[in-house]
């Protein structure tokens, strides 16, 4: 009995304290650590031999192996293949093939991790991939990738036909970062690519394909990354009112509409230097390309004035990088010169 | 027949005095009628060996004992003609104690002579009489308290209420203690390494907790016979042979699998990592002649297999899910390569095991040579090794050399870490007369702690970067990661160290009525050689594989001289610098002499007390080598050195007083305390960092390039023999050492105060309070460091030292030269509160609070510069302040709770089932900038300025890489954000807005663990000898297994929470620019800092559990 009584006695200290105890706990969630972005393609070959393969090859495995914070557009072997890139062309590149490449890959990766709708409110974001001037640089102007959404898809610069691509499958979360499967492989945007694939520059898409304005394009067209141009794209809103009743375009001829149009280019790639301002030190005088007509980019705002003095146009995007240049987005079409009619 | 019941009274109390290897018992002998009877004879009987200890009463009734075997149980028999004769039984003498033994007899009847025996259990926690804190651990608690792995004497010591994290005890560095068995040295009394014990080096223990009767942690015992610490004496005892045929035999393992290891901590899963570990061991003790002679010994052997390396190479055919750059075939080739052109073995480079290894012995001789001499002779014998992968270290040749994606290297370029110990000691207990004893120990200690290869033998260390060979024409690119390494570890030749201690001590004892006095010596000779002679093997770099064997080819075909037109693109070679190129070796050799006199004085008997004086004499031989270019140097403050010096012999003195006050004399209420001084030992290496660091040893050669006559520096497998310059050049900039004439041993001054109390229910509670003062502390200081140029800008306005080597440096070829000396700033303080229950039916306990806080200046490492370096200030390390020390531990419980039950009688069973548990908020961390912000060249130093808003600091913008092009990941903006953040739910940091932080400020929150053990015995009593086969299971962090949220360790973020991205300049105007430090949470999403602390998930935040089969032959 007395061994009894000690025994109970044992236990009931034992279960004071272990109560004691469980006042301060819950039973948590259970968590287990996220795979790396490399670990995910690892444990998918079927979808993502090739693009191991090739991020292997440009030795950029690593870098998405470790920790950091990085979005990744996927295209899947299908996507590569369709794109003429196999495992089998990879191990055969030669060493500027491997650049061209790992400037693509480099395209395919954004260094936050952001999810698709986050991509969606944000139009543009800044890629890896890089304006490269000289060929052979390594590093330049980060390029820009618009991603927006039609028929309930999330597209990428404007979406396959337009060398961009569709998020199949969105937000895979990694532990440095957020993968989105797409089908397509991200061709590397041009100035053209970029205003073709953003719905709200339809309007100067027009002007610029139109066919008495083969020479605008061809000179847009004809940029590189060591000779880029910078675009000062009026959106639709400033086409609408130009070509409104009164409005600046109205009765222009092809020359004309030319000349305006090249009164929007300007040799070089200009970017902003913050997000209010291209420059808190001076006004800018811009040289266009239809010299030697000029306007200014008044200093610490985003606001230009035009030749003739017309209100100010507001640069409504900034920096969206191509390969070959850049594009800036305005509300208002700039005047080189007052036209009389 | 008529039975006459003798009503004796029987006082008894355990008087401490504190003797390091054995106990001693004195009392008074009186009639009922309290009359103190003169000439009565006393026998004390130690029962499982028939040793006999003999005294007579002096004219007062006062009789003594020296030199008892601690334990028991023991019988004092007092006869006295005219008397009856009386024996007290079962009287347990715990180590280092002095029993008070009252007898009471009563004048003999003529009918009868039967004795009457009245026995009073001395093992109570209560009652010990002692002055200074200190505790006993008895067999029980050793055998009970819940253990795995290698069973380290810390796994029970940290079960005393003042002891801190690490070993460390009274905030002291865990090195100051004094670990001794059977009276000699167990110490890692060098320093080097974090575990403060023999055996710590390879994780293992010089003696098996299996051999070990008792042990007793004296913080601050006032017993000037206990000396050598000023942290706390750790006394063991080993066992003994006994009357009885005893012995045992046990097999332990533990290993990643699920029965043995939890994978749940908190709300994170875990992958344990591959481990097993076997131990066997087994003890025996026997009478070689009954009464006279016994042997004791014990033997155990723990052996600890895990994975070598995770990782495998590029298409390696057994691939593990790690995989590094280098491919199978090239790790071959190489392997190839090196047999055939070298015949060096690399060995494998994958898939290999790394085994830590421990072997023990220990056999011990105990001798009654008579009822006067007893005599015993142990021998302890220690061979551990553990074997590890070449370093990773940078700071000789590329770095980087393994477990890593881009690196592998071979298993012959790692080395093992040997941990061996040699330990004897004698000893011969005399009762001289009847109030003369003398107790003589002698011992001899050595340490061995050399490193060994895996196999392979010497060879240089070869760096292979993962150059490519060039397309566009001949040669190669340079590779920037380290990609293969072959060959030894370059810190591994020449790195020896082994040390000895050899020491006599002899105590004579006199008792004079209500004196003992106590006369002793000791002497004690420490030599200590120390040998780092790191890439004396031959560092080299290569940019690629073919560069490397184009190198090698070409040597060959040199016979073996340095190659000529393949040259690596970096050589390192250290070289002797001594006449005849002698080895240069450290060489440190110190005596101390100590003597000692003591007076334990019973005013009465409720009050006894004990006054003495030690003083110790500490002479160095001189060993250090003189550098002539350092005599011609003046120093900070006009100082001169000569490195040539060591210490002046120095005094020192450790008067000490105790008492103990029984308040009414019946044992209920005692308070008890005592005020001294103690002296300690310092690690060694303090001491020998000054013979190695005086820049004339070696040389060394740091050939980069084809511009530094990397020409005369091309590959060859043998360096030695083509490298040494015909006369040695010493190193122009030479890197310093220096111990100040006047460096004195440690001492501080301890006084406690305490009142023990029984309770009801069989309870005693004790409050103890410790107040402890620095006398002589270790202090460093850098004698080069040049004042500062200026200060910064911002509102962290902290003196700035300029950034450069020069501006740093008041001679500019002297890199260092840190000063040992010392100082006496820093305190201890602690108040105990602690309730014990002792052992009754098989039901015992104990629980302990203990606030405490511990002050310093700093907490020094190993090395002199790591000492100073690791200093955290504002204005510099030179300028030191007073802070909490790293070994500050505010809080802590403990508690054993242990339960035994016995059934049946000749067959039978028994169950005990213990606790363990430990709360404690220790691990204090300090905030400080990464980098290096003040411009002293040291990174991590700075203490950190909290500005009263973050946007009042510069932020840089953090970029994130990948393949060379770069975007911003976080603005100025959003650092700043979450910095104020940070700072507001920091509970220390959002009180010092505008302020400079203090060190170890911030604390983790209290963690609480409880360990199990369940042992589960079957017996069978076979001719009234016990056979019993043991089932035992020790659960570490046991509730972990309960609740997956309990026991799970927590570890602060980002104590370096500013990175110092731009350090000062002119060009920023002397305005740092920051940047914020990251968190990764246990998913492994990586953000910026954004909580103080975070949840710990490793195999030490589950429960771990061993398993242990056991057969015991006797008791």
């Amino acid at each position: 009995m007395k061994i009894k009584n000690q025994i109970l006695s044992f236990i009931a200290i034992i279960a004071v304290a272990l109560t004691t105890f469980s006042c301060t706990s819950d039973s948590p969630k259970e968590v287990t650590p996220l795979k790396s972005i490399i670990a995910i393609a690892q444990a998918d070959p079927a979808n993502f031999s090739i693009l191991l393969d090739a991020l292997k090859k440009t030795s950029l495995d690593g870098s998405l192996g470790n920790a950091g914070s990085y979005t990744v557009f996927a295209p899947t072997n299908a996507a590569f293949t369709a794109a003429g890139i196999t495992s089998a062309s990879i191990a055969l590149m030669t060493p500027t093939q491997v650049a061209d490449l790992k400037v693509t890959l480099q395209n395919h990766v954004i260094g936050v991790g952001t999810r698709a709708n986050d991509l969606l409110t944000a139009g543009y974001t800044k890629t890896f991939g890089f304006l490269r001037s000289p060929v052979t640089a390594t590093s330049g102007a980060t390029l820009s990738v618009y991603a927006n959404m039609v028929g309930g898809n999330v597209l990428l610069n404007g979406g396959l036909a337009n060398g961009g691509a569709k998020v199949v499958t969105a937000d895979i979360q990694a532990s440095n970062g957020i993968v989105h499967v797409i089908d397509g492989v991200l061709k590397l945007p041009t100035i053209v690519d970029h205003i073709k694939a953003n719905p709200s520059l339809s309007s100067l898409l027009t002007a610029v394909t139109s066919p008495g304005q083969a020479v605008v394009l061809t000179a847009l067209n004809n940029a590189t990354g060591p000779a880029p141009l910078t675009v000062y794209a009026p959106n639709n809103d400033a086409f609408a009112a130009a070509t409104a009743t009164g409005g600046y375009l109205v009765g222009l001829n092809d020359t004309q509409v030319g000349n305006t149009l090249r009164y929007h280019v300007e040799s070089g790639n200009r970017v902003a230097g913050s997000a209010t301002a291209f420059s808190t030190s001076a006004d800018i005088s811009v040289t266009t390309l239809y010299a030697p007509f000029k306007f200014t980019i008044l200093k610490s705002t985003l606001k230009i004035n035009d030749a003739v003095g017309s209100p100010s146009a507001n640069v409504k995007v900034t920096n969206i990088q191509g390969t070959n240049g850049s594009v800036q987005i305005i509300d208002r079409l700039l005047q080189p010169i007052v036209i009389v009619r | 027949m008529k039975r006459i019941i003798f009503i004796l009274i029987a006082f008894l109390s355990v008087v401490g005095h504190a003797q390091v290897t054995s106990s001693a018992m004195s009392g008074i002998v009186k009639s009922t009628t309290g009359e103190l009877l003169p000439g009565a004879s006393v026998e004390v009987l130690h029962k499982p060996t028939g040793t006999k200890y003999y005294s007579t009463t002096d004219g007062k009734g006062n009789y003594a004992v020296q030199g008892l075997r601690p334990g028991g149980p023991y019988t004092v028999k007092v006869t006295y003609v005219g008397y009856q004769t009386t024996e007290i039984t079962d009287i347990n003498a715990p180590l280092g104690s002095n029993l008070s033994v009252n007898v009471v007899v009563k004048e003999e009847a003529n009918t009868l002579k039967e004795v009457v025996v009245v026995s009073t259990k001395s093992n109570g926690a209560f009652n010990k009489g002692k002055t200074g804190a200190s505790q006993q651990f008895s067999n029980r608690e050793l055998t009970a308290i819940p253990i795995t792995g290698a069973r380290s004497i810390n796994s029970i010591t940290k079960y005393n209420a003042n002891a801190g994290g690490g070993g460390s005890f009274g905030g002291q560095d865990s090195r100051l203690n004094n670990f001794t068995i059977d009276g000699s040295v167990f110490n890692n009394g060098f320093g080097l390494g974090s575990d403060a014990q023999a055996g710590g080096r390879t994780g293992s223990t010089a003696i098996s907790l299996d051999a070990i009767e008792q042990l007793q942690i004296s913080i601050a015992p006032f017993d000037v016979r206990q000396s050598g610490f000023t942290g706390t004496g750790i006394n063991g005892v080993t066992k003994s042979g006994t009357n009885e045929v005893e012995g045992s035999v046990y097999a332990s393992t533990r290993s990643n699998k699920k029965e043995f290891i939890g994978t749940k901590a908190g709300q994170t899963v875990i992958a344990p990592a591959t481990f097993e570990e076997k131990i066997y061991g087994g003890r025996i003790g026997f009478p070689i002649i009954k009464n006279k002679l016994f042997f004791f010994g014990n033997y155990e052997t723990v052996d600890n297999t895990s994975p070598a390396t995770t990782w495998t190479s590029f298409g390696s055919p057994s691939p593990s899910g790690q995989v590094s750059a280098p491919t199978f075939q090239q790790m071959q080739d190489l392997s190839t390569f090196m047999q055939d052109k070298f015949g060096y073995t690399t060995g494998p480079w994958e898939n290999y095991d790394a085994k830590k290894l421990s072997k023990k012995y220990l056999a011990k001789i105990d001798w009654n040579i008579n009822d006067n001499n007893k005599f015993s002779i142990r021998y302890v014998h220690h061979d551990s090794s553990s074997d590890e992968l070449t370093s990773n270290s940078n700071s000789l040749g590329f770095g980087n050399r393994r477990t890593n994606m881009n690196s592998m290297s071979y298993k012959n370029s790692g080395y093992t870490i040997l941990d061996n110990t040699r330990s004897i000691v004698v000893q011969l207990d005399s009762k001289l007369s009847n109030s003369w004893s003398n107790n003589f120990i002698a011992g001899y200690d050595k340490q061995i702690e050399d490193r060994g290869l895996q196999g392979g033998g010497l060879f240089p260390t070869i760096d292979i970067k993962n150059g490519q060979p060039n397309a566009s024409g001949p040669g190669f690119t340079t590779g920037n990661l380290n990609f293969i390494s072959v060959g030894l570890d370059p810190f591994t030749q020449g790195n020896l160290l082994s040390y000895s201690t050899l020491h006599f001590t002899d105590n004579v004892t006199k008792t004079i009525g209500k004196h003992t006095l106590v006369f002793g010596a000791n002497y004690e000779h420490f030599e200590s050689s120390n040998l780092f002679f790191s890439g004396s093997n031959g560092v080299f770099v290569f940019n690629s594989l073919d560069e490397f064997k184009n190198a090698a080819n070409e040597s060959l075909a040199l016979n073996g001289a340095p190659s000529v037109n393949n040259l690596p693109v970096r050589t390192q070679f250290r070289y002797s610098a001594l006449p005849g190129a002698a080895q240069p070796l450290q060489e440190l050799k110190s005596d101390k002499i100590d003597l000692y006199f003591q007076d334990e004085f019973k005013v009465s008997d409720q009050l006894k007390i004990t006054y003495g004086l030690r003083g110790s004499r500490v002479s160095f031989v001189d060993t250090a080598l003189e550098n002539p270019v350092v005599n011609g140097l003046t120093f900070a403050d006009g100082q001169k050195f000569n490195t040539g010096d060591m210490p002046n012999t120095q005094y020192l003195f450790e008067p000490r007083f105790g008492f103990n006050l029984d308040v009414a004399g019946d044992a209920k209420t005692i308070i008890r305390g005592g005020s001294g001084i103690f002296s300690g030992r310092p690690p060694l290496v303090f001491l020998s960092n000054a013979i190695g660091n005086n820049g004339v040893l070696t040389g060394f050669v740091d050939a980069v390039d084809a511009d530094s006559g990397l020409g005369n520096y091309g590959f060859t497998a043998d360096p030695n023999k083509y490298f040494i310059p015909s006369t040695p050049t010493l190193p122009s900039t030479i890197d310093l050492a220096v111990t100040a004439k006047n460096y004195k041993f440690p001492q501080t001054w301890k006084t406690t105060i305490a009142l023990d109390q029984k309770l009801p229910f069989g309870f005693t509670g004790t409050i103890e309070g410790i107040f402890s003062k620095n006398i002589n502390e270790t202090a460093y200081s850098n004698a080069n460091f040049e004042k500062p140029v200026g200060t910064i800008n911002g509102p962290d306005n902290r003196p700035y030292f300029g950034a450069s080597a020069n501006s740093t440096r008041i001679n500019n070829n002297v890199i260092n030269n840190i000063l040992l000396s010392n100082t006496n700033q820093g305190y201890f303080y602690s108040t105990t509160f602690k309730l014990e229950y002792p052992y009754q039916k098989g039901l015992w306990g104990s629980f302990a609070y203990t606030h405490s806080q511990a002050n310093d200046l700093l907490s020094p490492g190993s090395t002199a510069a790591g000492s100073w370096t690791g200093v955290r200030s504002v204005n510099g390390n030179n300028d030191q302040r007073l802070g909490l020390s790293n070994n500050n531990t505010p809080h802590r419980m403990v508690g054993i709770l242990g339960y035994k039950i016995t059934y049946g009688d000749k067959v039978g069973a028994s169950t005990s089932i213990n606790l363990g548990y430990i709360g404690e908020q220790g691990s204090s961390f300090t905030y400080v900038y990464g980098g290096d912000l003040n411009g002293d060249l040291i990174n991590g130093n700075d203490l950190l300025f909290v500005p009263n808003k973050a946007s009042d600091l510069r932020f840089v913008p953090i970029s994130q890489n990948f393949g060379g092009s770069s975007t911003v990941l976080y603005t100025e903006a959003q650092q700043q954000e979450a910095f104020d953040k940070f700072i507001d739910q920091d509970p220390y940091l959002s009180t010092k807005r505008g302020q400079y932080v203090d060190r170890n400020e911030n604390l983790l929150p209290m963690l609480h663990r409880v360990d199990l053990s369940v042992t589960q015995d079957f017996f069978l009593k076979i001719a009234g000898k016990k056979n019993s086969f043991q089932f035992r299971a020790d659960i570490l962090n046991f509730t972990n297994l309960i609740n997956r949220s309990w026991g799970v360790s927590q570890r602060a973020t980002a104590p370096s929470i500013l990175n110092v991205s731009q350090a000062p300049s002119s060009s920023n105007n002397f305005i740092p620019g920051y940047t914020l430090a990251f968190e990764t949470d246990n998913q492994g999403v990586r953000t910026l800092a954004k909580n103080s602390i975070q949840k710990n998930a490793s195999t030490f935040d589950v429960w771990q559990a061993q398993f242990t089969l056991r057969y015991t032959f006797g008791n």
